[in-house]
């Protein structure tokens, strides 16, 4: 319910239900670290809770209410359910992987161990963060996964990792659906916000499911072959990247607002480096959408916009209080005695991520020729400025590369270890922001038909001056 | 037509062609190493190295629970003879799911993976009393001519 209230009724909410059922498996692990009692407890609590919360509002505001909010979406229903199809294939083909049971170094050491303690109990996992001897484990590391993987135990009763590796996998899976269903929503959007020809509308819609759809099998060689193997990975960047698309790509819009929240918590409740690169994103959406109203001249919002970006990084930050508030143990991201100077460690990082950021060389000339030619068609569609979702991306490689700098450790060994990983949001990000520019490139195409009497349909861009012997002169493409 | 804006068509048309030609290139491209990429890691002889290294945490499972009472605070040693110092967390990953772990060996059960034949592929689990006196090998048993697949 919350997924539904948050994001409205479409294809992105599919998967957000899932992942915000993981976020209140975050909570409860939270809570049950805090205050006591079961997670399984805590979670039935606060699904009620905010079951309750959400019938509240619709009951309240009535204009909440999702049957009629999107009441003007039912022609969306076809396209939503055309990639809602290849979107599940394509999940389903990414998690064949899952054949070969595969449960990876880090999943053992950190993923499937931490449910362990959190299915026994308030004083089982309060023991292991204090407890120096488990550092290798990471304990005070994010409980979303380790919550989902013990709810998952504790309602089947099927306590073995593989359960655990299958779940991370599917959560994964959501996570990338989400993140894919933004290039449907950016085609919904360039399409209506184009001149009346329908046929260059399904066009744009068409392009936009099979970006969606080429984009999940990209994240499944970026992240490989961390998709299925119990790595928090993939679900952290994935949740990121789609965080950034519906909040600072997609437009400014309660309901875009709403999945890019979510989508954050899930990121920023998953792993440390999706923290904080999930308060950055919910400040950049936050500032994104108070400009916005700024802009328009619209004031009523901003305390509800406020609000809503401090309650998620309320949520990111329940767990490391609470963590901190008991004594837990600081992560240990690279053991051992630190090697090298500020400077040598910089140039290893920097070696490293570019290694991994090869893609940067075709995106920023997208990039670049995308401001140049398109930008008109990005305002026009009331997309956001290209600047937010790359400070996102520029934030995340600053962060690690800080991290990697001034951590401990033989520098070089932690990032041959870690680079792919770490470096997996901005690769990913980068990635969207291209595939981005490249249905706007193709909404900007004007199909040229004969001299017959729909060439009259035909009407040029704006600032565009039609040539002198009509539309059939002119080339297939053309902004 | 105004030779400014034939001029900006005409760049407009190159700079959108570009962007959709390298876009739809760079995707398919990396589309089709991700298919191939998922069709490299399920083939039989990945899916049989994954079981076999299932089974053989199975088994340390087995043995440590065989020979460590539940709740037993235990100091693990963090080497593990069948694979080196890449697997060093072996051990500590099957009995940090299980009891309560100390980083001082002293008063405390000393548990360690050490050589044999048979065991679990070439190892066994031997918990030593706190006295030092009383030692214990883990039951349950493992073997393979395959080798344990290498971590990512």
């Amino acid at each position: 319910m919350p997924a539904l209230a948050l994001a409205g009724a479409r294809l992105v909410v599919i998967p957000l239900v899932p992942l915000t059922g993981a976020v209140l498996a975050y909570l409860s692990v939270t809570a049950m670290a805090g205050l006591g009692g079961g997670v399984m407890t805590w979670f039935s609590a606060l699904s009620v809770l905010s079951a309750i919360v959400v019938t509240w509002r619709w009951w309240r505001h009535p204009d909440s209410r999702l049957w009629i909010r999107d009441k003007d979406r039912a022609p969306a229903r076809t396209l939503c359910a055309i990639a809602l199809g290849a979107g599940l294939t394509v999940g389903a083909f990414g998690l064949s992987i899952l054949k070969a049971p595969w449960t990876g170094f880090d999943a053992r050491a950190i993923w499937m161990l931490h449910p362990e303690w959190y299915v026994q109990g308030h004083a089982v996992t309060v023991a292991t963060l204090r407890n120096p001897a488990l550092a290798f484990s990471n304990p005070s590391y994010p409980p979303l996964v380790g919550g989902s993987v013990a709810l998952s135990w504790i309602l089947s009763g099927d306590e073995t990792d593989r359960l655990g590796v299958v779940m991370v996998g599917l959560l994964n899976a959501f996570a990338i659906l989400a993140a894919a269903s933004s290039m449907v929503e950016l085609a919904r959007r360039l399409a209506s916000s184009t001149d009346g020809d329908k046929r260059r509308r399904l066009v744009i819609l068409g392009v936009g499911v099979a970006t969606a759809v080429v984009l999940m099998v990209v994240v499944f060689r970026v992240g490989f072959p961390f998709v299925a193997n119990g790595y928090a990975d993939v679900l952290w960047s994935t949740a990121a990247v789609g965080a950034v698309a519906y909040g600072l790509v997609l437009p400014c819009q309660s309901a875009n607002m709403g999945a890019a929240l979510i989508l954050a918590a899930v990121a920023g409740a998953t792993k440390l480096e999706g923290s904080y690169t999930a308060i950055v994103i919910v400040g950049l959406i936050t500032a994104r959408a108070l400009f916005h109203d700024r802009a328009k001249g619209r004031f009523q919002h901003w305390r509800a916009r406020l609000t809503a970006g401090i309650a998620t990084w309320f949520v990111i930050g329940a767990w490391p209080s609470v963590a901190r508030i008991l004594g837990a143990i600081p992560d240990k991201p690279n053991a051992g005695r630190r090697v090298g100077d500020d400077l040598a460690r910089l140039h290893v990082s920097l070696a490293g991520s570019w290694s991994e950021m090869h893609l940067l060389g075709v995106a920023v000339p997208v990039a670049v020729l995308g401001v140049l030619c398109l930008s008109g068609a990005r305002r026009k569609a009331a997309l956001g400025h290209d600047g937010w979702a790359w400070s996102a991306l520029i934030t995340e490689l600053a962060i690690v590369t800080a991290a990697y700098v001034v951590g401990p450790g033989d520098i070089a060994t932690w990032v041959r270890h870690s680079i792919d990983r770490t470096t997996m949001f901005p690769v990913l990000e980068a990635w969207w922001l291209t595939a981005t520019w490249g249905i706007i490139a193709v909404s900007e195409i004007r199909l040229v038909r004969g001299h017959d009497s729909s060439d009259r349909e035909w009407s040029p861009s704006p600032g565009v001056l039609p040539t002198q012997g009509g539309p059939s002169t002119l080339p297939p493409v053309l902004c | 037509m105004r030779s400014g804006n034939r001029y900006r068509i005409t760049w407009k048309f190159v700079g959108t062609t570009l962007i959709i030609v390298v876009v739809a290139a760079a995707l398919l491209a990396n589309a089709r190493a991700g298919i191939r990429d998922t069709d490299f890691l399920t083939a039989p002889a990945d899916v049989a190295a994954w079981n076999l290294d299932n089974a053989y945490f199975s088994c340390l499972d087995a043995q440590v629970k065989s020979v460590i009472p539940r709740g037993e605070r235990v100091w693990v040693d963090d080497v593990n003879p069948r694979n080196g110092p890449v697997w060093s967390e072996t051990l500590a990953k099957v009995v940090g799911a299980y009891t309560p772990m100390t980083i001082r060996p002293g008063g405390v059960v000393n548990v360690f993976l050490v050589d044999t034949h048979g065991g679990c592929l070439g190892v066994r689990v031997k918990a030593v009393a706190p006295d030092g006196a009383a030692v214990r090998f883990g039951s349950g048993s493992l073997k393979s001519t395959t080798q344990l697949p290498n971590p990512p």
